[in-house]
């Protein structure tokens, strides 16, 4: 169990780790950031719009700017949407937070009920077998398939 | 004709409604012959949808435009094979086709299991046909797929990128896995109605959800086969809310599976078994709705109608009856046995459980989440693939470690020493893997390198269950190996058709592992006689093509290939223009290369007045490996689901002589620790189980078996 | 834990499922609404029903601070979605220009509406197209969805108590269209 959630922190940490903030490439920023006229990632999108935002990403890297600059701009220019996913403040922080905090309840749930139902296991009570139970069950046994 | 079709749907509209009341006062009052009766009419009403839905089908043969459905997606100059798509390729017609399966697999559950249904749980019959008769009603009055007008000359043909063999398998797959979860569902409510809660209705229903569930995983990955080949961006899954929807009951569908071994070993998790079938059932119903309302802006969603509060309301109201019967139950669902230990089996299903309901839980979170910002801040904020693609990982990873020690430990209670043994080889492979990769470049992703390393880690404890299990079988009773194999399949093919499911989500994870977080791209605007390089490919483009065809032409930039400076043939990537439809797709050029086990993506985007093209290269590392897992995930799960004479001659013993509901659960709790006791003796001479635990495990388990069968010659005599 | 405690833990649990559960449904419902609201617009027009324009309050393209439609009562408005992208748009802004010209001083407005475009994009457009008239900027595109637009050029007609009359049109406008919907809106 603790171990399950040594690795959840850890992968959830790696992740954004990847992507480079210094000198973001095209690639990087069409994974995510979103066409506003056609809902999917830029990435997948032909539509006028999206060509015209490539170009401008494409200047902005020339530029030398970063990410999270760029973005900005983006924003800036379309609004918090255009962003592949919700900010992690404010309201978008909840979208993150709650299937997190929904994992850690159950993980929680479970303990609690674990431990309730270990209490409820009897003690180990005497499990010898008379002889009359022995070849009861060794038929049973024999004859179960 | 349209006449006869409409005709046809009302009828089935009347039948199944008749089936819902009819049958409903049948299981109330326990009439045999007006439940016959209900049944009868659940029958007829397959036959009459398959009768409107052969008139539909005919119409698009005949290219008959006054139905407005096929002048909206036909014309004359549709290949044959696609004008039979024509019966999905729209709301209504979808609709038709979906009303068609679920009366045709009630008809089958309900015929199948003929004597369960009649004597043990008369709700089905009545739950089946209420949920056709929704079905039903919206075909007739919302959206019917019979309307008439003036035939125009030719019809406005079909959405071009449904204009593919996989389009044509793909809906059908989706609705048989979305439609057949109605039956464990509405076994299980049955059972909860009836308030026969002991373990037939999920013997019942197992094979039907296994099938739903296999129809539902093809389906997503011939769907993800689909967008690969056609939309042609270079990758097979874009997290959008059409996608999603097959998704979550898939993932939910997948927790049930599991938990449906507790319940059937050790009897425990009897409620949130029956929540997770519901749940399920909502999802796919849900998931139905997200497609067809358009509520979501997505690339999949269909023309718009006004069917989204429909579907709404009906999710409502299954949702507020389950819960109620549920709750009303409760007492009849009460577990008879605990959890021993955080370190078991049972302990083990419950993380998956967690796990994977969490994730279908936080997908469904995502999709909600859009509008719950819209309607607080008036602001829209995008859940996007960044966003699932974290939780893929955070809640993927452990879902794939557990995946490797799941099925490694015991059941009740495991002990270090017997876990230490089972892993030991497993874990030696993976770290050894592990360093390799690392050796080879491969520590570029973190991510990555877990999930492969977690991937072997899975795979090595397979392999080594079953050369453990093949070795004991041919130790012990002298077959031959290939015939101790086939043996030890065939006396537990839902153990062992299970690992090769799991077999089949390591291909998968490996296949996702490898194009997400290994891959390369580039673009380029090429002159002809340039080229473009990515990876160890270099691309020439020589010149590009133009070819007129039947219903569309052809425009290609041909490029040749080099790998290593090496020649490595030609590929041609360009776009389709449809004269009828006015439309231009991407015909995209895959250039699979086997023995390195990755896929050449080509995509001529824009093809310029003076001869040069726009040109998007990508490197696909094992993505192939997607596509097999399909393969042998269907494999795993018709392993699973073969008929087993042995399992049927067991539960034929404990319930033809139709025992009262004391007896059957003293019956049902002798063989599960029979069954238990057969099954540890086997695990313990393969040396999974070392003595000692052997001995601790078996004392338990031969008291409650001695037990039940005291009680049972007692109350026998 | 007590009896009590533990019932009370289970049934804030199953609380908390059901809140979560109706959140949900509430969530769906509401956009199922204001979604149908906004398709059903075009329908409600051209049956003559006349509903009220979907108030905006955008920051404008062409000036400063921001438009709101409802500050525009008493004069008849020309709703103008457009993006510079669009190409049918390209055709219509000499016709929206010229029109301009005609009824400026005649009670009537024209705003357009530049949605999902860049703001340097939009101000070229309309130097380009010497399109003088109050423009705004709807960088999200959120009042698309409020006005059921599914595409771009579209343009509606509100009368001078607010409501939308004539017939919406979808695709690039006429001159002969433009000034038979606004002697119709004027006349309303």
């Amino acid at each position: 169990m603790r171990l399950l959630a040594a690795m959840l922190v850890a992968f959830a940490l790696a992740a954004p780790a990847a992507a480079s903030e210094r000198h973001p490439t095209l690639g990087e920023l069409e994974h995510e950031v979103m066409c506003p006229t056609c809902k999917t990632l830029l990435e997948l999108s032909h539509a006028p719009i999206a060509e015209r935002m490539r170009a401008f990403i494409r200047g902005r890297i020339a530029a030398g700017e970063t990410k999270s600059e760029i973005e900005q701009q983006l924003v800036a220019q379309f609004g918090p949407g255009v962003l592949a996913e919700p900010p992690r403040s404010g309201l978008g922080l909840l979208a993150w937070l709650l299937p997190l905090a929904g994992l850690l309840g159950g993980v929680a749930v479970l303990a609690v009920v674990a431990h309730r139902w270990r209490r409820a296991v009897a003690a180990p009570a005497d499990l010898s077998l008379d002889a009359d139970s022995e070849r009861r069950l060794e038929r049973a046994l024999a004859e179960f398939d | 004709m349209a006449v006869a079709g409409r005709a046809a749907l009302y009828l089935t509209l009347a039948l199944l409604a008749y089936g819902a009341t009819a049958g409903s006062l049948a299981a109330l009052r326990g009439r045999r012959r007006l439940a016959l009766s209900a049944r009868a009419a659940l029958l007829a009403a397959f036959a009459s949808t398959a009768l409107a839905a052969a008139v539909l089908v005919a119409a698009f043969l005949r290219d008959d435009f006054s139905l407005v459905y096929v002048a909206q997606h036909s014309s004359r100059q549709l290949p044959f094979a696609y004008t039979l798509a024509g019966l999905w390729s729209g709301q209504a017609g979808s609709l038709l086709l979906w009303l068609l399966v679920l009366t045709g697999v009630s008809s089958a559950a309900v015929l199948l299991n003929r004597r369960l249904v009649a004597d043990v749980l008369p709700w089905t019959v009545p739950i089946l046909s209420a949920i056709g008769c929704f079905f039903a009603l919206v075909p007739v009055v919302v959206a019917s797929p019979f309307a008439t007008q003036a035939a125009p000359a030719n019809g406005a043909g079909m959405n071009v990128s449904l204009q593919n063999p996989y389009m044509l398998a793909h809906p059908p797959l989706l609705y048989l896995g979305y439609v057949g979860l109605t039956v464990p569902f509405a076994f299980a409510m049955a059972a909860l109605a009836s308030g026969r809660t002991d373990e037939r209705w999920l013997v019942a229903s197992r094979r039907w959800t296994l099938a739903s569930w296999t129809f539902l995983g093809v389906a997503i990955l011939v769907g993800a086969k689909w967008a690969y080949e056609t939309i042609g961006w270079g990758g097979y899954y874009a997290w959008d809310p059409v996608e999603n929807a097959a998704l979550m009951p898939w993932l939910a569908t997948t927790a049930f599976l599991h938990s449906v071994m507790v319940q059937e070993k050790k009897a425990m998790l009897r409620v949130w078994n029956v929540v997770l079938v519901a749940l399920a059932f909502c999802l796919s119903l849900f998931g139905t709705f997200l497609t067809r309302s358009g509520v979501i802006n997505s690339v999949h969603s269909f023309s718009q109608s006004s069917i989204g509060g429909w579907f709404l309301g009906f999710i409502a109201l299954v949702a507020a009856l389950s819960t109620v019967l549920i709750l009303v139950r409760l007492p009849l669902l009460r577990s008879r046995s605990h959890l021993e230990s955080l370190a078991s089996r049972e302990a083990a299903f419950l993380y998956n459980n967690l796990l994977l309901v969490a994730f279908a839980l936080t997908i469904l979170w995502g999709v909600a989440f859009p509008l719950l910002s819209q309607a607080v801040r008036g602001e829209t904020l995008t859940v996007g693939p960044p966003y699932y693609d974290f939780f893929l990982r955070a809640f993927g990873l452990p879902l794939l470690f557990l995946m490797g020690i799941g099925p490694l430990v015991a059941w009740r209670r495991a002990s270090v020493r017997s876990l230490a043994r089972a892993l030991a080889w497993p874990a030696l492979a993976a770290v050894l893997t592990g360093a390799l990769l690392v050796v080879g470049g491969a520590g570029s992703s973190l991510p990555g390198l877990v999930a492969y390393t977690f991937s072997v880690f899975v795979l090595a404890a397979i392999a080594h269950e079953f050369v453990r299990g093949t070795r004991a079988r041919h130790a012990g009773g002298g077959e031959s190996w290939p015939a101790a194999f086939a043996s030890l399949v065939a006396r537990n093919r839902r153990r062992y058709g299970g690992y090769v499911s799991h077999a089949a989500v390591v291909l998968l994870a490996l296949g996702i592992t490898g194009s997400s977080l290994y891959g390369a791209s580039a673009t380029r605007r090429l002159q002809p006689g340039q080229s473009i390089s990515v990876g160890a490919y270099t691309l020439r483009y020589a010149s590009t093509t133009f070819r007129p065809g039947a219903n569309h032409d052809e425009l290609r930039a041909r490029l040749a290939v080099f790998r290593n400076g090496k020649p490595d043939g030609t590929v041609a990537a360009g776009k389709n223009n449809y004269h009828v439809e006015a439309f231009f797709s991407n015909a995209v050029a895959i250039h699979t290369d086997w023995l390195h086990a990755e896929d050449l993506f080509v995509i001529g985007d824009r093809f310029h007045p003076d001869g040069s093209v726009d040109v998007k290269v990508v490197v696909n590392p094992l993505v192939d490996l997607i596509w097999l897992a399909g393969l042998v995930f269907l494999l795993g799960s018709v392993v699973a689901m073969w008929p087993d004479a042995r399992e049927r001659r067991r539960l034929a013993r404990r319930t033809d002589a139709a025992p009262s509901p004391a007896r059957l659960a003293l019956l049902e709790l002798r063989d599960r620790a029979l069954a238990a006791l057969r099954e540890l003796e086997f695990d313990h001479r393969t040396g999974k189980i070392a003595d000692a635990d052997y001995r601790a495990l078996c004392g338990p388990l031969r008291r409650d078996a001695a037990e039940a069968l005291r009680l049972l010659e007692d109350t026998a005599g | 834990m007590t009896l009590a405690a533990r019932v009370s833990w289970k049934l804030s649990l199953r609380v908390a499922a059901g809140g979560l559960v109706v959140l949900l449904l509430v969530l769906f419902t509401w956009r199922l609404v204001t979604q149908e609201r906004g398709r059903g617009l075009a329908h409600a027009v051209a049956g003559g029903r006349m509903p009220a324009a979907p108030d905006f309050s955008l920051p404008r393209l062409n000036g400063d601070g921001k438009l709101r439609l409802s500050d525009l009562r008493g004069r008849v408005v020309l709703i103008n979605f457009w993006a510079s992208w669009c190409v049918p748009c390209r055709t219509e802004a000499p016709r929206l220009a010229a029109a301009w010209r005609r009824w400026h001083d005649r009670g009537v407005v024209f705003v357009g509406v530049d949605a999902q475009d860049f703001r340097s994009d939009g101000r070229a457009f309309l130097r380009d197209h010497g399109l003088t008239y109050p423009n705004v900027r709807d960088g999200s595109g959120s009042t698309l969805d409020r006005y059921g637009t599914s595409g771009f050029p579209e343009t509606w007609f509100v009368s001078r108590s607010g409501r939308l009359v004539a017939d919406h049109v979808d695709g690039p406008l006429t001159s002969a269209r433009i000034d038979r919907d606004l002697r119709a809106a004027l006349a309303e």
